[in-house]
């Protein structure tokens, strides 16, 4: 048994559930303590010990269920599906060749009298020791289903039936073709089984290889350049970016203990030990709670980037100061309160139904940014812009850009154009950039996180 | 199958909390069942108001432990939440002793030999009798095992964290002083946390790990029939039927079992037998406790009563 609950760790670990050496001990433990025989406590039991996460935990089931459940249940099925099928049930070898050594030396091999003796469970006995064998458990890839499924079912025995099925075709009776034919079912039956285990395996082993190569994969692409189905992984991607840059600007730096004392306060403090000074006070400068804005340009071209832009900033409230968000194409709104509201993956969708139409008009919507939000951006204020700057041969804006430049403490500009598109056509970002503390290029997730990181050491 | 120990064992113990006044599902019990056998830590996450902090009272009172409480709170270091030196006392002391000292020091000739006759009473500023312990280290000391509840462990530094490490796998402490500490009799540890913020990997790993949703609608029932018994059962099962459908609104915060029972003890208040919507309408206040949320279910007040 503790062979199984290894292995079903092992599953959940190709689920990208974490689990650490001193948790399968635990598990193990667990498992001693409760027993196998009532599934439900085992079941609890193992998620308390094994899982650390909500998200987790629903993973945890679904591989329970697909481990322990699917290994009973198949069991049954070929057991059913061998008492429905149509061919003859037992091995019957007619009476006058019975005794012939050739035909009892062809029968001979352990697989066949298994089959003949109708030992129950031969078949998936057989399969389970091959599996181990030929390491059905390194299976990670669709296209090596093919390579596994031979090696099975040859390892689990399928060779002896082939060599039965020969050796009774070569004595050449017209009675041995009732028990050739049983032979080829057993045979099929056999390959069968080896089938459906690897299909099994493969789906327990989820893929977790090819997931890893795609991630990187995603990281590195042109944000604009995925749709559909990648574009659905990337919050979850997003996420795990974030947890990592959370945790890495988490450790605050400790106020130094050091400089001048604070006479007053440590004499009136330690009055209650007669004026000796058992705790000492420090001298300290107050530092601002740094404030964070985003406004981001919403319209058709560059919606994408700020869908991962907010939903990046967004999973980071963990270690970012507090952020306020604005959003713009003809006009700035802000859109602070939908993700005070809703999880960043639904704010990020109501704000793109909302507003994520029209051209970007970015004269008006700064004009309009600075007179209603621009007294409440102070020398604590980082201000990032999302944006590709092709202001459609209008009004850029740029004394208004200015004026923000002079009030923030750092004004970024976020720029999803290739660095060789900027300055061609109506691109205005020569003009902009004058007007910024720094213009990077994001368009991928790579990029993105980098720009974040440098902005997490900067803001501390 | 029911025979086996381990699930007899987990039966007991809902009935256990059930007469503590605890209704815990299976998944609950079971992890209890297991902080006991395996002696881990349980860490308990889940929305505020489904009985986390409960769960920790109710296992005392099952068990007959005492109860050691630390809330954690931003800010919180070692002397508050391990142990301290007691200044004043030692002060105090050293004050009163002084004679003693020149008597004990009478006659020594020279520094050296002052310090060895010193030396030979130990000392006895930094001993057990100026060790003011506090929840943790309490907790370790309890002769018959406690019950540790370490709240809202979420709302501590990042570094609380890592300080209680050693006590969380090992169940000793350090004090510099005094050497380590072990403790008597393991405590049972319960940890609670809303989830403000991640908990390090190192934390989770030495606990088990408990969710707790918003209880089932019969569960809620349950709750509500074992913690007001004095409500007619056709208005706990009505109120529950319209907290568990307000619940899937889209609100700010949700109510949670601690307001369903507020609710249900206020409805018995005013004497109701069954929910009117006039009713509804003037007691919202105390499941839901922001002003968007009692506009946003105001107008769907008789929706929710139909159902």
């Amino acid at each position: 048994m503790e062979q199984t609950l290894l292995g079903f760790i092992n599953t959940l670990r190709q689920h990208d559930v974490r689990i650490s050496t001193s948790e399968t001990l635990d598990a193990l433990h667990t498992a001693d303590v409760i027993g196998y025989s009532n599934r439900e406590l085992l079941r609890n039991g193992l998620a308390a010990a094994l899982t650390k996460t909500r998200d987790e935990k629903a993973t945890f089931h679904h591989c329970f269920d697909l481990y322990f459940l699917a290994k009973g249940e198949r069991h049954s099925q070929q057991q059913q599906n061998r008492q429905e099928s149509s061919h003859p049930q037992s091995f019957e070898l007619p009476e006058s060749v019975a005794g012939e050594a050739a035909v009892q030396n062809a029968l001979s091999a352990p697989m066949v009298q298994a089959a003949i003796e109708g030992t129950p469970d031969a078949v998936a006995t057989a399969i389970e020791d091959a599996a181990e064998g030929v390491s059905l458990d390194t299976i990670r890839f669709n296209t090596q289903k093919g390579i596994f499924r031979r090696r099975l079912a040859e390892a689990a025995g399928t060779g002896q039936f082939d060599k039965a099925i020969e050796a009774l075709k070569d004595i050449d009776s017209d009675e041995l073709e009732g028990p050739i034919e049983w032979l080829e079912q057993q045979r099929h039956e056999l390959d069968m089984a080896a089938r459906d285990a690897v299909e099994h395996q493969l789906l327990l082993n989820a893929n977790a290889a090819g997931r890893a190569i795609q991630q990187q994969m995603l990281r590195n692409t042109k944000l604009s350049a995925l749709e559909g189905y990648h574009l659905k992984q990337l919050p979850t991607l997003i996420r795990a970016l974030a947890k990592k840059l959370a945790t890495r600007h988490r450790q605050r730096r400790r106020v130094d203990r050091r400089g001048k004392l604070d006479m007053a306060k440590t004499l009136r403090r330690n009055l209650a030990y007669g004026g000796v000074p058992f705790h000492t006070y420090w001298k300290q400068k107050r530092k601002d709670q740094p404030k964070l804005y985003v406004l981001c340009d919403v319209s058709g071209s560059v919606s994408t980037y700020a869908r991962f832009l907010l939903l990046f900033l967004y999973s980071l409230t963990d270690v970012m100061p507090r952020i306020r968000s604005f959003v713009f194409t003809s006009q700035t709104y802000e859109v602070t309160e939908l993700f005070d509201r809703h999880s960043p993956e639904r704010a990020v969708e109501m704000v793109n139904q909302k507003w994520g139409r029209g051209s970007s008009d970015y004269g008006n919507s700064f004009k309009q940014f600075v007179s209603d939000f621009g007294a409440n951006i102070d020398r604590n204020t980082t201000l990032i812009i999302l944006g590709d700057g092709r202001a459609n041969s209008a009004d850029p804006g740029l004394n208004e850009l200015r004026e923000l430049y002079n009030k923030s403490k750092y004004l970024l500009w976020f720029n999803p154009e290739p660095r060789g598109h900027w300055n061609t056509g109506d691109s205005e970002i020569r003009r902009y950039q004058s007007a910024c503390h720094f213009v990077a290029e994001c368009n991928s997730l790579a990029k993105l996180e980098r720009l974040l990181d440098r902005l997490l050491t900067v803001l501390r | 199958m029911q025979d086996s120990p381990a699930s007899q064992a987990v039966n007991a113990l809902i009935e256990g909390f059930a007469d503590a006044g605890y209704i815990a599902s299976e998944a609950i019990a079971t992890t209890v069942f297991l902080a006991q056998q395996l002696q881990r830590p349980i860490l308990v996450e889940g929305p505020p108001g489904v009985g986390k902090t409960e769960l920790a009272k109710a296992t005392a009172t099952f068990s007959k432990l005492p109860l050691v409480r630390l809330q954690c709170y931003e800010g919180l270091d070692e002397s508050k939440a391990l142990y301290d030196w007691k200044y004043s006392k030692q002060l105090l002391y050293s004050q009163v002793l002084k004679e003693q000292l020149h008597d004990i020091l009478q006659g020594a000739k020279g520094l050296s030999e002052s310090v060895e006759r010193l030396k030979s009473f130990g000392d006895i500023f930094y001993s057990d009798e100026f060790l003011e312990p506090r929840p943790l280290l309490k907790a370790l000391r309890q002769k018959e095992g406690a019950v540790l509840l370490i709240d809202e462990i979420d709302k501590a530094d990042y570094e609380f964290e890592s300080l209680l490490l050693e006590i969380l796998s090992d169940f000793q402490v350090s004090i510099p002083e005094i050497g380590t500490i072990q403790a008597t009799t393991k405590p049972i540890v319960v940890l609670t946390s809303n989830n403000t913020r991640d908990l390090s990997d190192a934390l989770k790993r030495r606990c088990l790990h408990l969710y707790i949703d918003f209880p089932s609608r019969a569960l809620e029932t349950r709750i509500v029939q074992t913690r007001v018994p004095e409500i007619p059962e056709s208005l706990s099962e009505q109120l529950v039927s319209f907290i568990q459908q307000v619940r899937e609104l889209d609100l700010k915060k949700a109510p949670a079992v601690s307001e369903t029972l507020d609710w249900a003890r206020a409805l018995l208040l005013l004497h109701a037998t069954s929910l009117s919507q006039e009713l509804v309408q003037s007691t919202l206040n105390v499941i839901l406790k922001f002003e968007e949320d009692i506009q946003l279910v105001t107008p769907e007040i008789r929706e929710l009563l139909k159902r």
